[in-house]
């Protein structure tokens, strides 16, 4: 059972773990913030920017103050599987040749996958297992990965030729896309006044693996009301067309819907997100907050909403604009 | 901790149901009042004589409807919570709520934080019970526009009184026909026929009541009922019924002349107050007065009435419209000179017809009423006929019910059926036919064939447009037929 003292020394550690990254990482605060709620609640995150924009060393960053293994794989559509979780290798022990597994790049707290889309279908699959099981089987053998374990994926909006865009069932895998956008001027000033300068900003780790996975513990426990909880439901219902009491703009621009992983999603990053504002509840602006990230992948929109312009953003919003708490 | 958590949660139900009772009881009475505004401002058109009382029972049920409805919306305990939420306590205290029983770490902790936050919360300057001034305002517009439109005096608002008046008089006059026709029922010494012809009378006289629509024809009618059933008094043999249809007679000659009474009374209280009175007094007594000339269709009060309007109350010119007005409540009808009414006979008029059905030679005692007073006709000749002043309910023969007459086929005779004459060797020769009408015709009772010809002439006069006075001599010649 967490104690009380315990708790507000977790919640004191998410606050310093959010500032110490903010050191080093210039503005994003959005986007740190929702990277640190995808640690907390267990799940794989999507970063997807132009490059250039600090998202490897957002999670470098990350790495550091968390005291995470850290491992960045670089997807080219030349890599292959093995080069992701590992192969099997001959080595000569003892005057016989035997077979040892060697570890990929895959075997770590945070695993970076560097422009995930450029791989092809079967080495990104290769990810599937690691993200979902945290395993990886390797001829007959399963390996469990380090915990706690995560994958921070990025991919580039743009220069889609040569690309392999995820397929659906893999985008559902990550508890979090994130859309990394562009500094503002203030902030770029600032990027410049330390990266291009003598000015070098070290960050500390704060937390390490086992703070992680108790505050991914308090995390589950915290308490969900069923008014909360109810507003979480209706609003991933909402985004299914099919559905009677959809929003209009879901049936008009939704093809398909959020699956309940995108519930578990919502609530368990709501969750986070109270505990990292030092609440013991869930509260309905939590939900708002962490809607966006936690659906806009998962909505398949129809050819009328990408012929109108209108990405899952938009929808989500007027979701949420039609879908009031209780 | 569970217990201060809920005392809390419904300490803001209560001030929710406060605030709920006070809406709903503002927006039904304002419901109320806008239907009552529909139903007064419809009453101005369509004569509604209980306007004012139907739009009293509207608002006091929505009223009453606001305030049942306002308890039994009553938030539950969750909804009061989270609106205690929304005032930006993100959802500490509907979790709380929702957590009481667990006891678990992270359920104490909860329960703890929201209780602080409880402690703070001031549950009235959050949740204070407002009244809601907007629609207080349209409350009190439309309960302005209420008063107004219910002070407007206009024709259909008149009528719906007339019509009132009318129906609580002619109710009265029922009850005293149906008293009368117990009694004739409660004594089985009465002979079926002749009760049976009573109770026509009766039946005839409350249709009449019905359809009156002024006081005026209410009246006339009371008097056409005492006529008949004093002559149907002095018909019947069994003397309990004469008795009866005397006393009944006597009661509706009586209200006929409390009726008169009072309407004088009324019109000269009127007059009084149009003299003494102030300007508005004035005003008011000028409207008693074309009230009471709508009610009897007096033309006298109507042009008293009309006199002080439009003298704009000049000293001289009440004169005049005093003048007019005794005249009208002396009952002369009219003023001298001015017009002559015709009158049949009189109420004792004794008519005696020859067995062939022409009208018998007799005096008419010329007693009848005139106008909303009495007059003294001269006597008739003849045919019971006479000219006399004011007096226009004539007087109505015996009864010739047994009596027989013939009804032809409407076939034009030949001479040849004539009976002839001796010629001079005194020889004559007499031969039947059945052309001629008199043979062709069928013997009947004549009190049946008056009451199809009565009933013929009161259709006919009815589709006619002929003068409301036209009509009611033509129902009472007829009346007089029996």
């Amino acid at each position: 059972m967490i104690e009380e003292k315990t708790l507000q020394e977790m919640i004191g550690k998410i606050k310093a773990c959010e500032a110490e990254i903010g050191r080093g990482i210039i503005g994003q605060r959005g986007i740190i913030r929702q990277l640190m709620l995808a640690v907390l609640a267990d799940g794989n995150v999507l970063l997807e920017g132009v490059p250039g924009l600090g998202k490897t060393e957002m999670v470098k960053a990350v790495s550091k103050v968390f005291s995470m293994t850290f491992s960045r794989i670089q997807f080219t559509p030349d890599l292959m599987p093995a080069d992701v979780t590992g192969t099997n290798l001959i080595i000569k022990e003892e005057g016989s040749n035997v077979f040892q597994f060697e570890k990929g790049p895959v075997f770590a707290n945070l695993v970076l996958a560097d422009e995930i889309n450029r791989a092809t279908p079967k080495t990104q699959s290769a990810l599937l297992e690691a993200m979902q099981e945290q395993t990886v089987t390797v001829g007959k053998t399963t390996y469990p990965l380090p915990q706690p374990f995560m994958v921070l994926a990025t991919q580039n909006p743009i220069e889609n030729e040569g690309t392999y865009p995820l397929p659906e069932a893999q985008l559902d895998r990550f508890l979090f896309k994130l859309l990394v956008g562009f500094p503002t001027k203030e902030e770029l000033r600032t990027i410049m006044d330390i990266t291009v300068t003598n000015e070098n900003v070290e960050l500390q780790p704060v937390i390490d693996a086992n703070d992680i996975i108790m505050m991914r513990k308090a995390v589950r426990d915290m308490p969900v009301s069923d008014a909360v909880m109810d507003y979480a439901l209706t609003l991933v219902m909402a985004t299914h067309p099919e559905f009677k009491a959809s929003p209009e703009t879901a049936k008009k621009y939704v093809a398909c819907g959020a699956s309940p992983r995108a519930a578990q999603a919502i609530i368990k990053t709501a969750k986070a997100m109270a505990l990292m504002e030092g609440r013991y509840n869930v509260a309905f602006d939590d939900i708002a907050f962490v809607a966006y990230p936690a659906l806009r992948h998962r909505l398949i929109l129809n050819f009328e909403a990408i012929s109108a312009g209108f990405g899952p953003d938009y929808v989500i919003h007027e979701i949420l604009e039609a879908v009031k708490p209780v | 901790m569970d217990e201060q958590i809920r005392k809390f949660v419904y300490r803001i139900r209560g001030r929710l149901r406060e605030q709920q009772v006070v809406s709903n009881l503002v927006n039904w009475s304002a419901c109320g009042l806008l239907a009552a505004d529909v139903i007064s401002l419809a009453s101005l058109v369509v004569p509604f004589y209980y306007a004012v009382f139907s739009a009293a029972v509207i608002v006091a049920l929505l009223f009453a409807a606001g305030a049942v409805i306002g308890i039994c919306k009553t938030p539950k305990p969750m909804q009061a919570a989270l609106q205690a939420d929304a005032k930006g306590y993100k959802e500490k205290i509907s979790t709380a709520y929702f957590l009481i029983g667990r006891e678990d770490a992270f359920s104490r902790l909860q329960k703890k934080d929201a209780l602080q936050v409880m402690e703070g919360f001031a549950v009235r300057k959050e949740f204070p019970v407002r009244l809601p001034g907007k629609r207080l305002a349209l409350l009190a517009v439309l309960a302005l526009v209420f008063a107004l439109t219910i002070q407007v005096d206009t024709p259909a608002r008149k009528e719906a009184r007339t019509k009132h008046r009318v129906g609580q008089e002619a109710k009265e006059d029922i009850a005293r026909l149906e008293k009368v026709e117990k009694q004739i029922a409660e004594h089985k010494d009465i002979s079926s026929k002749e009760a049976e012809m009573l109770k026509e009378q009766l039946k005839q006289a409350g249709e009449e009541i019905k359809e009156a629509d002024t006081l005026a024809e209410l009246k006339k009618a009371e008097e056409r009922i005492a006529k008949k059933l004093e002559m149907a008094a002095g018909r019947m043999e069994n003397e309990t019924l004469s008795e009866i249809a005397q006393q009944g007679a006597k009661e509706a000659e009586d209200a006929a002349a409390g009726r008169e009474e009072e309407l004088a009374k009324a019109a000269k209280e009127a007059m009084e107050q149009a003299e003494n009175g102030s300007k508005k007094d004035k005003e008011k007594a000028c409207e008693s007065l074309e009230a009471l000339a709508d009610q009897t269709e007096n033309e006298a009060l109507e042009d008293a009435a009309a006199s002080y309007r439009d003298s704009d109350y000049a000293q001289n010119e009440y004169k005049n419209a005093q003048k007019k007005l005794e005249n009208a409540l002396n009952g002369d009808g009219v003023q001298p000179g001015d017009k002559q009414e015709y009158a049949q006979g009189g109420n004792e008029q004794q008519g005696e017809q020859n067995p062939s059905g022409n009208p018998g030679e007799g005096n008419g005692g010329a007693n009848g009423q005139g106008g909303s007073g009495n007059g003294s006709g001269e006597q008739g000749q003849s045919t019971g006929s006479g000219w006399n002043k004011g007096s226009k309910e004539g007087g109505e023969g015996p009864g010739r019910t047994d009596e027989s007459i013939t009804v032809p086929e409407g076939e034009v005779g030949s001479d040849d059926n004539l009976t002839g004459k001796a010629n001079s060797s005194g020889n004559r020769e007499t031969g039947k036919t059945n052309q001629s009408s008199a043979w062709s015709g069928s013997k009947v009772n004549y009190g049946k064939v008056s009451g199809a010809y009565k009933e013929k002439a009161y259709k006919k006069v009815e589709g006619s447009n002929y003068p409301v006075k036209l009509k009611d001599r033509i129902k009472n010649y007829f009346d007089g037929l029996n």
